[in-house]
């Protein structure tokens, strides 16, 4: 029993796709250990009218088809259909028998010291967590966010809860697992992203995709969301229904990001602050610059000599660069004309297969810059990268999109500073909001 | 209207053959449809010369190559039963429908894979189309042909019998991916056994 126990406590699994023979499902639902549900729920809004949704992922435009196995009309999920299909006749079980015994017997092998501020920051979200009120991290890019979850993962881990990191990249996910492992090196942990290897035993601490937690039903004491306001979580409502039904009936979520929206500011009522980052200097601000009619001189197969000037720069002082893109169009266009500077400058965008092989070639130098789109804004971190955005105008760059790109600079303690330019065809209020965001951080840092 | 495979929001542009409905309306963005590659002409009945199946399909036309785009939406639309994603090819099958003298008809799953599927991946490309078909041929045995090798394959025993009266008729059997042909040739052979004087086929990717 305990294997099936372990891998079902906590998940929403279609029944026809478990690791285990389906006269065993069958048993234990004979027993009442397991519970099936309808894929399709069905609500009786009105005495004529019915809504239905996935019972997965929430989504309620469903597809009809002629279904040869309950031969007849029947409806399908396609917004989570990679996950295995959800239809009328398909089932979800969840586990409904004994709770799997909590593991308390954690090992915490950190040798790292918080700064002061992280320090505050941490005690503050103990605190929080302890209580169980909802808590959010505001750190700047580079304030070391990660650090100060640990003593807080740790204590929780000690008690016996289930806990969650959950966010919406995977490159994230593929980042924190590893450094999570080495700090808790006797615990069970899963790192779950679309294509991670499939576990079936029970892990206490789970690292994992928003999209990942779709899987999950009441199954964490805590959530932490890092990265809450990145790109789908905000604009996908799957995700943050799957949040919301990973965790516990009673349990709250936590936030952790370094650009929360309005919004997240105004829902979380217990906050912490850091304007720091881990190595004491100032956040480097942008500094903006017209760059007229980028679009027409690339689409014309020509650099704007400004660009070509700062890429030079970059290039002759062998510092290496970013160059971020609002399309992948433009992108490519551009490519070939930067690969007349130097040939191996490469381009990186979200469907691009090598992309982690790619950025791995930046920090190990083997190519002098990247041009990318704003998959790159976040979660990198390459000693002595400049920075330049083209078209920061657009409106792909949010306020926050500038913000997090402006993080990628002055990351390592050797080399706080580097060029930061936004090239525009006309400054935007995103552009001026994240210039005062980021000189109000500063401000904000000299006066504590 | 968003894209069936990239979810993007796309506008189709105004056209006469859109207004008078000659044309069923775009489900992908041009992006996707791009991606695509149109079917070369390849030599399709060499390897059978000599053999009891030699001169049994009239012809062949196939529509895509089978390219990595191609096995990525492909994959989705048979193995994780996307069935929406049978529109995507309704214009390429579109011109069946004024198809006259012939009997349209697609290759059968055997009634239990059918269960476990849920639908006909060949079937709904064709209903998606608006082209009427027969089911004119049943399989016998719920087998694979996918984890054969190609002499395996080209030597394995008919599956197929025929249903429906085909004396004397011209047939146009339609297939999703033509691979070695021996699906095709078996169900050709077998219909011209009941009497079919012509069989053609059409599949939608030559792999």
């Amino acid at each position: 029993m305990i294997e099936v126990q372990e891998f079902l406590s906590g998940r929403i699994w279609l029944k026809e796709n478990t690791p285990f023979p389906p006269s065993v499902i069958d048993e234990y639902i004979h027993k009442g250990f397991i519970t099936p549900h309808k894929g399709i729920q069905s609500n009786q809004i009105s005495q004529i009218r019915q809504t239905q949704k996935c019972r997965r992922c929430g989504f309620k435009s469903l597809t009809s088809f002629r279904c040869a196995k309950c031969d007849g009309p029947c409806l399908y999920c396609r917004h989570c259909i990679r996950m295995g299909r959800i239809s009328n006749c398909t089932e979800l079980i969840t586990w409904s028998g004994p709770v799997v015994e909590p593991v308390t017997d954690h090992i915490f092998n950190w040798t790292g010291t918080l700064t002061r501020l992280q320090d505050k920051a941490s005690k503050e979200l103990m605190q929080s967590v302890l209580a169980n009120q909802s808590h959010l991290i505001h750190a700047v890019c580079g304030a070391g966010k990660t650090e100060l979850l640990f003593p807080v993962v740790f204590e929780l881990l000690k008690r016996g809860k289930r806990v969650c990191v959950a966010t919406p990249r995977t490159d994230v996910v593929l980042e924190l697992a590893p450094r999570f492992q080495q700090v808790f090196p006797k615990t069970i942990i899963h790192a779950l992203y679309g294509g991670s290897p499939a576990y079936t035993n029970h892990a206490s601490l789970i690292i994992a995709t928003t999209h990942q937690l779709l899987r999950f039903e009441e199954a964490f004491d805590v959530v932490f969301v890092d990265e809450a306001d990145a790109f789908p979580y905000t604009i996908d409502e799957a995700l943050q229904f799957a949040v919301q039904k990973a965790k516990k009936k009673e349990a709250v979520v936590h936030y952790i990001t370094a650009t929360p929206s309005d919004e997240l500011l105004s829902q979380v009522d217990n906050k912490s602050l850091i304007s720091e980052r881990f190595h004491g200097f100032p956040l480097p601000v942008p500094r903006f610059d017209g760059l007229w009619n980028y679009g027409k001189h690339i689409k014309k197969d020509k650099l704007s000599p400004k660009l070509q000037n700062w890429t030079q720069q970059c290039l002759k002082q062998v510092q290496p660069f970013l160059i971020f893109f609002p399309t992948i169009d433009l992108m490519e266009k551009a490519l070939p004309l930067f690969q007349q500077l130097h040939e191996e400058i490469l381009a990186v965008h979200a469907e691009d297969a090598d992309r982690k092989d790619k950025v791995m070639k930046l920090r190990e130098k083997k190519i002098p810059g990247l041009l990318t789109t704003t998959i790159l804004e976040r979660g990198i971190t390459i000693p002595n990268v400049q920075v330049a955005v083209v078209g920061a105008d657009e409106t792909i760059f949010t306020s926050s999109a500038l913000i997090q790109i402006a993080g990628r600079v002055g990351r390592s303690i050797d080399y706080p500073n580097g060029d930061l330019v936004f090239f525009h065809h006309g400054i935007s209020f995103a552009m001026d909001r994240a210039k005062a965001t980021i000189m109000g951080h500063n401000e904000k840092r000299k006066q504590s | 209207m968003n894209c069936l495979i990239c979810s993007s929001s796309f506008l189709e542009s105004a056209s006469w053959k859109r207004l008078f409905m000659l044309k069923q309306p775009e489900v992908i963005c041009e992006k996707c449809r791009s991606k695509f590659e149109k079917a070369k002409e390849k030599e399709h009945e060499r390897d059978w010369i000599g053999t009891t199946y030699e001169g049994t399909l009239d012809s062949l036309t196939s529509y895509y190559e089978y390219n990595e785009w191609m096995k990525q939406v492909y994959q989705q639309y048979k193995f994780q039963y996307d069935v929406e994603l049978s529109k995507i090819f309704a214009t390429d099958l579109h011109p069946l429908q004024k198809n006259q003298d012939n009997i349209i008809v697609p290759i059968p799953l055997h009634p239990d894979m059918l269960k476990d599927r849920t639908f006909s991946q060949v079937d709904e490309l064709l209903i998606a189309a608006n082209v009427p078909f027969v089911h004119a041929l049943t399989k016998m045995k719920n087998s694979s042909q996918v984890k054969k090798s190609k002499k395996e394959r080209m030597e394995s025993e008919i599956n197929f019998s025929v249903c429906v009266g085909v004396e004397k008729r011209s047939i146009i059997l339609v297939d999703d991916l033509y691979t070695t042909g021996t699906t095709l040739r078996q169900a050709a052979f077998v219909l011209k056994k009941a009497g079919a004087e012509q069989v053609h086929a059409i599949t939608l990717i030559r792999a």
